[in-house]
């Protein structure tokens, strides 16, 4: 569906896509994962062919990409990171304008319009300006606008932005279907939360380049991670400490006061194992939680350092 | 999709406050300004109370000729008893001075031989009594004359002649007899038809990509820019037009301020104007580089230096600049617009000249639109 190879993209001096690849199926919810500054919107808007690149070449649905590519456009629908309405239209004028940019006919578009409002849930807000929206119903009317055509391929750039968690559960959702219905969806975000429940396919990126590419569970397989253990002992000793470090299934443990946070190994759960030990040293448990490995700690492992926001 | 674009271009442009504000309301509320300060100017009477004047008796007092009786009896307005001239005497011309240096009178007029008048400023009082003084002294010149012709003629029967006399008959500059305040409603209209470059600067930040995410969006689409950009262009001109008519529409019909009879020929200048303005305002926004507000910025910034030069906030200025700088004053659309409009009150047949510098104005200001509008592909958005 979209493929992207070797695509160099400089601002000046700096180089906002590095020799960047991307490999969209067709039927695939794919995620581009990274911190802000790392090219996500870069690499979109080049695929869009908006913006000029040095070096790579693109192509969307098996044919190159350019910005007289009308035929293409026809089946992408974009909703942009930053929301693009027209204030002095109500949200159903917003939707029928930029739809009328996608399909002449009145009658067919009506009926488009009329579901992408039911769809997103604005049919109590049909003749509210944007200005009278709040921020989760504008990013709301920022997909309607984006999706009302019916496109087979939708780019959705960071849309949660500033929204609340119930409108950003209700964004999520609406992808999904959207997804089950045929629409090919590639999704932007340094959410990782997000992108771990939505996506099939991810892409880690960081300064411009492709570091991580697969599913969730390859990501995190690539990285050797298992589950972590935060632990509070009661009574230990020194030596307690260094025998866990000794644990054949245990990757890495740090010591924070009284707290031991235990990295595991991949594979089958090793917490049973990790309980008989500590009973076998006669070693109280004060409290313990239990936490799966998520992108940050992918993206951490990788890069040294962390997605830098999170839900 | 041209007509998706238009109509609701249209309503966007009819929606937007600081367009209807500045294009209309604007507009509107200065010309009824301009009618109020205006409206009687021409026929009310300027001085409504007295004038303190010293008067200085002549040595030797002419008894066939009192002056002092003559300034004194002059009446103040067409009816009533009051009298134009509040006559002070002063002992001699020093006294006469300190009374106008002091502020107690408006002037002095020292008798005897030509009849001397001494101010210590040049205001309506000042200029009423010099006035006066001149058409005394041109009064008595022909009587004297007629007099030496025929001494046997009643000097009252001359003095009625000449009371009833026209000397000048008013001739109209114009050949539609307008008045010379209608220059301030034609800057007005000018004003109006420059103030459409906001309008078309909007329209560049709307439908660029790198200008706006609205433009972004836009650019996605399988319309084509050229597309969006005529049609939401033709649609937000329609409307800057169509307000430049309201105004002037108000400014005949409900003010009742005449601007000439040919209506069709200044309704093409207004139109061509608003298009100039608004054309100005799309290229000034396409070679820009910056944010919307940045791009607004500049826009207004030209709008309000050309209109400075133009000389519609101050008429020396267009004076100095078609003086001083002529070329400046042959490249500003402002100085355009005015002298388009102008030409209505100055000459008595149509000039085209302005018109035709207009549209090629309109045809460059287009060129560099299409040329910079044209880049199809973004360094950066």
């Amino acid at each position: 569906m979209i493929q992207m190879n070797g695509v160099v993209k400089r601002y000046k001096e700096l180089v906002a896509l590095d020799h960047f690849d991307l490999h969209v199926q067709a039927r695939e919810i794919y995620g581009l994962l990274g911190p802000n500054g790392s090219g996500k919107s870069t690499a979109i808007n080049c695929m869009l062919a908006l913006l000029t690149i040095q070096k790579g070449d693109i192509t969307v649905f098996g044919q190159q990409m350019k910005p007289t590519s009308y035929a293409l456009k026809r089946d992408i629908g974009l909703v942009p990171q930053e929301v693009a309405l027209m204030e002095e239209l109500n949200v159903q004028e917003n939707i029928d304008y930029f739809c009328g940019l996608y399909v002449a006919d009145v009658r067919k578009r009506k009926q488009l319009v009329d579901e992408a409002i039911a769809f997103c849930g604005l049919e109590k807000f049909r003749k509210f300006l944007p200005k009278k929206l709040s921020g989760g119903l504008k990013r709301r009317l920022n997909i309607a606008c984006g999706i009302a055509h019916k496109p087979r391929l939708l780019i959705l750039d960071e849309p949660t932005v500033a929204v609340d968690p119930q409108s950003r559960n209700s964004i999520l959702e609406g992808i999904r279907q959207l997804n089950q219905h045929g629409v090919t969806v590639l999704y932007t975000s340094h959410y990782m939360e997000e992108v771990e429940q939505l996506c099939t396919m991810i892409t880690i990126m960081d300064k411009g380049k492709a570091i991580l590419t697969g599913t969730k569970d390859e990501l995190k397989a690539s990285v050797n991670l298992g589950d972590q253990v935060r632990i509070r002992l009661v009574n230990h000793s020194r030596q307690d400490v260094d025998a866990i470090r000794q644990l054949p299934f245990i990757s890495r443990v740090d010591v924070q006061e009284d707290t031991l946070v235990l990295d595991m190994t991949r594979g089958e759960s090793k917490v049973a194992g990790l309980i008989n030990f500590l009973e076998q040293r006669d070693i109280a448990i004060g409290e313990m939680s239990l936490r799966q490995p998520t992108l940050n700690d992918v993206f951490l492992e990788v890069t040294g350092k962390e997605l830098r926001d999170s839900v | 999709m041209f007509r998706t674009v238009f109509q609701y271009n249209l309503l966007i442009t009819l929606r937007q406050k600081s367009v209807l504000f500045w294009s209309l309301a604007f507009p509107l509320l200065l010309s009824t300004f301009f009618s109020m300060a205006f409206s009687n100017i021409y026929t009310a009477e300027i001085i409504r109370e007295p004038i303190p004047v010293a008067y200085v008796a002549p040595a030797q007092v002419n008894p066939l000729y009192n002056l002092k009786d003559i300034l004194g009896d002059i009446p103040l307005g067409q009816d009533g008893e009051a009298r134009l001239l509040e006559l002070h005497t002063a002992e001699n011309t020093e006294q006469a001075r300190t009374m106008v240096l002091d502020g107690q009178v408006a002037a002095a007029v020292m008798d005897g031989g030509l009849p001397q008048l001494m101010t210590n400023r040049v205001g309506p009082q000042q200029v009423v009594v010099k006035q006066v003084l001149d058409q005394v002294d041109a009064t008595k010149q022909t009587i004297t004359g007629l007099m030496r012709q025929n001494p046997l003629i009643p000097v009252s029967h001359i003095a009625a002649e000449l009371n009833q006399m026209d000397y000048t008959q008013t001739a109209s500059i114009n050949r539609d007899r307008m008045t010379p305040d209608s220059i301030y409603y034609f800057a007005l209209l000018a004003m109006t038809c420059l103030g459409a470059c906001s309008a078309g600067a909007m329209i560049v930040i709307l439908q660029q990509a790198d200008k706006s995410a609205e433009g972004a969006r836009g650019a996605i689409s399988p319309a084509s820019k050229w597309l969006r950009v005529a049609a939401a262009g033709t649609a937000s001109w329609l409307v800057q037009v169509a307000m430049s008519f309201i105004v002037l529409a108000y400014m005949t019909l409900v003010l009742g301020k005449h601007l000439g009879d040919n209506i069709p020929y200044l309704l093409v200048i207004l139109a061509v104007g608003t298009l100039m303005g608004f054309l100005l305002g799309m290229a000034v926004a396409c070679m820009v580089r910056g944010s919307a507000n940045a791009i607004l910025g500049v826009t207004t910034s030209v709008y309000l230096f050309s209109s400075f030069l133009t000389g519609l906030m101050s008429d020396r200025v267009k004076r100095l600049v078609d003086t001083s700088l002529p070329w400046l004053s042959r490249i500003n659309p402002g100085t355009m617009i005015v002298d388009a409009l102008y030409s209505l009150y100055y000459y008595r047949e149509n000039n085209y000249q302005y018109l035709i510098s207009m549209l090629l104005a309109c045809a460059l200001f287009a060129a560099v639109v299409a040329v910079t509008l044209g880049r199809r592909y973004h360094d950066s958005i």
